[in-house]
């Protein structure tokens, strides 16, 4: 697993147990599992007094790269074994190991249902509008007579969410439009085909 | 049996099932045992397993099939044994095993190329994707997710990330070094869940990060392992040194563009009289859109049927054997004329071209030389205005010239009036300066001199320094030869005796000193007064002489006393003489005797010797004489 060294100097500093006392660190370890399943806020930790005695950087920097390691071993579904070995790399005592592998237990079906949903994505469209008009003149030219499409598109961006996207096109823009459409089917069509 | 259980649960992780620590193949149910079955058949055979769902459905009749489905797949694989969806569906160990086993076998090996393999699981795996896109239809948000896809589209939210602006906080040296840095790290900085603007951007914001710091560690490794390592620095040095280059040729970059920018501005003010034109040509461009796509396909159809066209009118000949034969050759004319036409035509619009591009450059030179000829002119003008004004002042004076003559002297007095005001003010206030600038340069003479006689001074110390430092050095090098002597000396134990001695005979020469110095004194006062007593005798001679001498002149006897004073004068002095050779004789006698009592000694100790000797030898006779008379006498007896 690629972790970056911010990261890995956090997890050292969460070892320290001069630093970090071992309420202190029961109560980062909730908290981080936690707000990332959105059943608790930061202020739970910052603003808790069991943990005012402690160094606030230090707090910080913990919080913040525990929370990374959650979510990177997480998405590549590091298993309980490879996550206890590399805690103990970075020097953390077998009863704090202990701690954090039951936590992972108990939260990783959720926490990977939570990050499966995010998905990178444009919106997506549910409806369509359109109107036709006629451009008869204008300042420079007397006659035109050219006819203009006016269309609506209605898209879901998130959960009961809708956004617009409107734009006008001639005839021919029209038709390059609906060409690349189908040309963009064909392309997904062919790449989904094993060589 | 768990050593082949064991390979089998390796050969299942490896295919991608999840599988804990602890469990074996004895504790699988029915789903498990399903999805485990269906990972093998996904390697071995994927075709026929594309519609069956990754978990067991709910639905019975739904289970049935698809096991029953799954068993017949087996069975046309070779299985042997009796196999039926009741098998699946209520699993029994040994039959599942054997199941394994059997899968197993049929596994495709593993290709050397590792590197192949991957490439194509990727591409494997982007496949089934998009083929998964293609086939799943729209579903609104409140329908449950789709099984095949994990994350339906309807409730994918579109996220934005923030990973270059993430901030972890950590205690080094860069929090000493800043400034307000941490005020900020323990005040304002916010955890790291709430640096994102919402919630959802939170995971992909903390993938970016933590992927942008590793990648960048990486490579500054990667670099430095490459060319850091030949470049023979040590890593601050060839980060310093990569520093100063880049800076180097940022600046130039930046020197670079500004020249240029100066020159576009110049190139976009000849562009500028063409923007409204410009303008006008898009308008009209977007009026009339030949180039779009559906254009060209109207006009490629209209071809077509052109050719259509030309095709009936070629079948309606009568003739149809020599009207084919002819129409060929005709065909064959027609494209030879076409291509010449063509290529006539290219070579005109070619030559054009050339005209056109020689134009263009003449063009270009002829407006250079205008622009140099403007710039001539508009110098030459400058001049010209400059000269126009003056006439024109000239002009307007001529009219009243002796008033305005006048009027010129008197201007003229007044600014040689002020000139000699302003020189005067001008000597006011020059001389204090020059006075400063003369005490001043006086002060740094000074200085000089000052300077030069502390040089001197310690030029003259370093010499001593120098000299004492040498002296220094002697004394050293004696002080170690001494001590390497007195450690080479024999320490015996005589030593000590040796000392003693020295220090007695040390003793009895001061006690002889004492001695000596009191018979000096003595010697000394014997001298003062025979000296005194000569000096009073020498003194009573004369004073008997001249009253002799006096009294010579009246009576007889005084010269007979005179003579007679002589003959005694004489006497006297070889009494001296006898005295003082007497004393001699007596010195050099006693020398003598001194020297006689030490032989004396000597002589008087060897005959005691001797003597002693010679008494033992007459007492042993003594005994021995006596012995001899004993025994005659006893013999009378």
């Amino acid at each position: 697993m690629n972790l970056s060294e911010d990261v890995l100097k956090g997890i050292e500093t969460l070892s320290d147990e001069k630093l970090i006392n071992d309420s202190v660190f029961k109560h980062i370890i909730d908290t981080c599992f936690l707000v990332i399943l959105k059943k608790k806020t930061e202020s739970d930790l910052f603003d808790n007094k069991a943990v005012s005695s402690v160094d606030t950087i230090a707090l910080k920097q913990t919080f913040s790269a525990f929370i990374v390691f959650i979510l990177e071993s997480m998405k590549i579904n590091y298993d309980q074994s490879s996550i206890s070995d590399l805690l103990e790399e970075h020097k953390l005592s077998s009863s704090r190991i202990d701690f954090i592998s039951n936590y992972f237990k108990e939260y990783r079906v959720a926490i990977r249902k939570h990050l499966s949903v995010t998905n990178f994505h444009f919106p997506h469209i549910i409806d369509v509008n359109w109107r036709l008009d006629l451009f008869m003149k204008s300042n420079a030219v007397e006659k035109l007579n050219t006819p203009v499409y006016l269309i609506n598109l209605t898209t879901e961006q998130e959960e009961n969410v809708k956004g617009k996207v409107q734009f006008a096109a001639t005839l021919d823009q029209l038709q390059d439009l609906v060409f690349k459409l189908r040309d963009a089917q064909k392309q997904i069509e062919r790449s989904s085909i094993k060589s | 049996m768990d050593e082949a259980d064991g390979i089998i649960l390796i050969t299942l992780k490896d295919l991608g099932c999840e599988i804990e620590e602890n469990e074996t193949i004895k504790n699988f149910d029915s789903e498990m045992v399903y999805k485990c079955i269906l990972a093998y058949l996904r390697v071995i055979n994927e075709q026929k397993v594309i519609n069956l769902t990754n978990t067991l459905p709910k639905n019975m009749s739904a289970r049935v099939n698809a096991c029953s489905l799954i068993a017949n797949i087996i069975k046309d694989s070779g299985y042997r044994s009796e196999l039926s969806y009741h098998n699946l569906l209520y699993p029994n160990v040994n039959d599942i095993r054997k199941i394994f086993i059997f899968l197993g076998q049929l596994l495709p090996k593993k290709e050397v190329e590792s590197g192949g393999v991957s490439i194509q699981k990727l591409e494997d795996q982007i496949c089934q994707y998009l083929q998964g896109c293609v086939k799943e239809s729209w579903i609104p948000y409140f329908c449950p997710f789709s099984k095949r896809i994990p994350g339906n589209y309807s409730t994918a939210t579109l996220f934005t990330t923030t990973g270059g602006n993430l901030r972890i906080p950590s205690r080094g040296r860069q929090l000493k070094v800043t400034p307000g840095l941490e005020q900020y790290y323990s005040q304002y900085l916010e955890p790291l869940t709430l640096q994102t603007n919402r919630f959802e951007d939170i995971a992909p914001s903390v993938f970016e990060y933590n992927l942008s710091i590793y990648a960048e560690a990486q490579e500054r490794d990667n670099e430095w392992n490459d060319k850091g390592v030949s470049s023979g620095m040590n890593p601050i040095d060839y980060r310093k040194n990569k520093q100063k280059q880049v800076l180097s040729k940022m600046n130039d970059s930046i020197r670079q563009s500004i020249i240029d920018g100066g020159n576009n501005q110049i190139s976009s003010n000849c562009n500028s009289g063409d923007s409204f034109l410009d303008i006008i040509s898009e308008f009209r461009g977007n009026s009339l859109d030949v180039g779009g796509q559906f254009n060209r396909k109207k006009a490629f159809t209209n071809e077509l049927n052109n050719n259509n066209n030309n095709n009936n009118d070629s079948t309606t000949n009568t003739n149809k054997v020599e009207t084919e034969i002819e129409t060929e050759e005709q065909r064959q004319l027609k494209r030879q004329a076409e291509i010449d036409a063509l290529q006539s035509q290219i070579d005109e619009i070619s030559e054009s071209i050339q005209l056109h591009n020689k134009e263009m450059l003449d063009f270009l030179s002829l407006m250079r030389q205008s622009e140099s000829e403007n710039l001539e002119q508009d110098q030459q003008r400058e001049v010209l205005e400059k000269q126009y004004k003056i006439k024109k002042k000239t002009f307007s004076l001529l009219d009243d010239a002796e008033g305005n003559m006048k009027e010129l002297q008197s201007l003229c007095n007044q600014t040689s009036s002020n000139l000699l005001e302003m020189s005067g003010e001008w000597e006011k206030v020059r001389k204090p300066i020059i006075e400063k600038y003369r005490s001043l340069k006086d002060k740094q003479n000074n200085q000089a001199d000052e300077t030069k006689s502390k040089l001197d001074r310690i030029k003259e110390m370093r010499i001593l320094i120098k000299k004492l430092v040498s002296e220094v050095q002697q004394k050293d090098d004696q002080f170690q030869q001494l001590q390497d002597q007195y450690k080479q000396a024999p320490k015996d134990s005589n030593r000590s005796q040796y000392t003693r001695r020295i220090l007695e005979t040390v003793k009895n020469i001061k006690k002889q000193k004492v001695d000596i110095d009191k018979v000096l004194l003595d010697t000394k006062n014997l001298q003062k007064e025979i000296n005194t007593i000569t000096d009073t005798a020498v003194r009573t001679f004369e004073l008997v002489k001249d009253l002799l001498y006096n009294d010579a002149k009246k009576d007889q006897t005084a010269k007979q006393a005179i003579k007679s004073f002589a003959i005694i004068d004489d006497k006297f002095q070889k009494l001296f003489k006898t005295i003082d050779e007497t004393g001699n004789f007596q010195n050099n006698i006693l020398n003598l005797n001194s020297k006689i009592e030490h032989v004396s000694q000597k002589t008087n100790t060897l005959n005691s010797d001797r003597v002693v000797q010679d008494l033992k030898n007459i007492k042993s006779e003594n005994q021995s004489l006596i012995k001899q008379i004993k025994t005659l006498i006893e013999t009378k007896n």
